[in-house]
């Protein structure tokens, strides 16, 4: 894990040595350590966005993600197992007065699921820039099996599409005000179990079955509003998610961020989230006969439940510390979230994030 | 496939998206108005590595997915 810090941390030192500016961007180095009650995670990721010429942008992201757990709701066959996730991200963006027009691809891989997805994004700045616009289109496909079973399980494969459309439009409220409003339609077609997740049905022990697609919405509402007499901004949110499963999800949420001085600032973010379980989920079923249960699931994500998150955030710039130049905009972040869910599926989690921004120019 | 339900989601979604369209313009702000807009907490108080992380992660511990303009998924313990 530490060798994936080094080529950033190259960079890094690159950019503290770079040339007089003719252009700008930002790297963001972020580590992320994960823990629940059978499953914990380490995420070292890099985000970069650099500008290219006068009217271009560059972002990418690199990241590991490092799992290990004993749990079958995280992908395993019953036995503890340790793997390795790698994912990457380019985007390109254009801005044509103001029209910005972009294209961003992400390939994920690990031993037994690969996933690629390309979108394309057309943003529109309207009404003196008091109004933003944006849709999106995106295709992508995923490759499941079920490699990490032990040898004389019998192999499966299974390929999943997926396709999204978005809309989002943000309005300027006024001088300390804006609101926005994103609509999220996607359509998954093909294999959606877990190939290692087994469903006690009938007295035997069988695979899931799923439905071999899905149609999703979220419709989403944000407002944020900073209030100059004590330097606070509060951002409130809502989510409504529904899908042809069943699926009805409720998820309102509220951050509070509060400057300190021009340097520092703390967050406190609280998240919850109340699903209606699938049609077809259930403890237990009588039946493994596909002609009366068509469909067999024991994803947890699947059941009715209720999670509550609770996250605290710490920033500060170099400027804090009197640095000049370039090093006074570099941010450093530390965040700590805890994340409780009511089934006993997942258990509770703890969630420690530790981030560097670094701007630069060139 | 699509339920009545879905269609009512559906119908939703497009009149809130068509209002917030129409409702465009109502407020004007002027460029020099717009000093607190641009603060950090006002545009993008969380960098994209953290909201993908947790797009990542309830999607990996809950059933509902998007509201975010990107593409969840991506991974086996979705």
């Amino acid at each position: 894990m530490r060798g994936a810090w080094l080529a950033p941390a190259a960079l890094v030192a690159a950019l503290a040595s770079a040339p007089p500016a003719i252009a700008d961007g930002d790297l963001t180095l972020r580590t992320v350590y994960y823990k629940e009650r059978a499953t914990r995670v380490e995420q070292p990721m890099v985000d970069g966005r650099f500008d290219v010429g006068d009217h271009g942008s560059v972002d990418g992201h690199l990241l590991v993600d490092a799992i290990t757990s004993a749990s079958v709701a995280a992908g395993a066959d019953g036995a503890g197992f340790s793997e390795r996730r790698v994912e990457g991200g380019l985007g390109y963006a254009h801005t044509f007065g103001r029209l910005t027009a972009g294209i961003t691809g992400r390939y994920s891989s690990e031993p037994d699921y690969t996933s690629s997805f390309v979108t394309a994004r057309l943003q529109a700045e309207l009404a003196q820039k008091n109004f933003t616009l944006a849709v999106v289109g995106g295709v992508g496909t995923d490759e499941v099996t079920n490699a990490g079973a032990p040898p004389l399980v019998p192999r499966i494969r299974g390929a999943l599409d997926a396709y999204l459309v978005s809309a989002s439009v943000t309005q300027l409220l006024g001088a300390t005000t804006l609101a926005s409003v994103t609509y999220d339609l996607s359509y998954l077609d093909g294999f959606q179990q877990n190939p290692y997740r087994m469903v006690v049905a009938g007295g035997t022990v069988v695979g899931e079955r799923h439905p071999t697609t899905r149609l999703r919405q979220a419709i989403a509402a944000r407002v944020r509003r900073y209030l100059p007499a004590t330097s606070t901004t509060v951002i409130a949110g809502y989510r409504l998610y529904r899908d042809d499963w069943g699926v009805v999800a409720h998820t309102p949420e509220l951050r509070v961020v509060q400057e300190a001085g021009d340097t520092m600032d703390v967050a406190l973010g609280y998240r919850l989230h109340h699903q209606r379980g699938a049609d077809f989920w259930s403890e237990s079923y009588a039946s493994a006969d596909p002609m009366t249960q068509p469909y067999l699931t024991a994803d947890g994500k699947l059941a009715t439940m209720t999670t509550q998150a609770l996250a605290v955030t710490f920033g500060v710039t170099g400027a804090t510390f009197g640095w000049d130049d370039r090093w006074a905009a570099v941010r450093g972040e530390l965040r700590v979230e805890y994340y409780l869910q009511d089934n006993r599926y997942f258990g509770n989690a703890g969630i420690a994030h530790a981030a560097l921004t670094i701007p630069f120019e060139y | 496939m699509i339920p009545g339900r879905m269609r009512r989601v559906s119908r939703t979604a497009i009149v809130v998206v068509l209002a917030v369209t129409v409702g465009a313009g109502c407020a004007v702000v002027r460029p020099h108005e717009r000093e607190h807009l641009s603060r950090r907490a006002m545009t993008a108080d969380q960098d994209p590595g953290l909201i993908r992380f947790d797009q990542h992660k309830a999607g990996a511990r809950e059933g509902a997915d998007g509201g975010t303009g990107e593409p969840g998924g991506g991974c086996g313990c979705n």
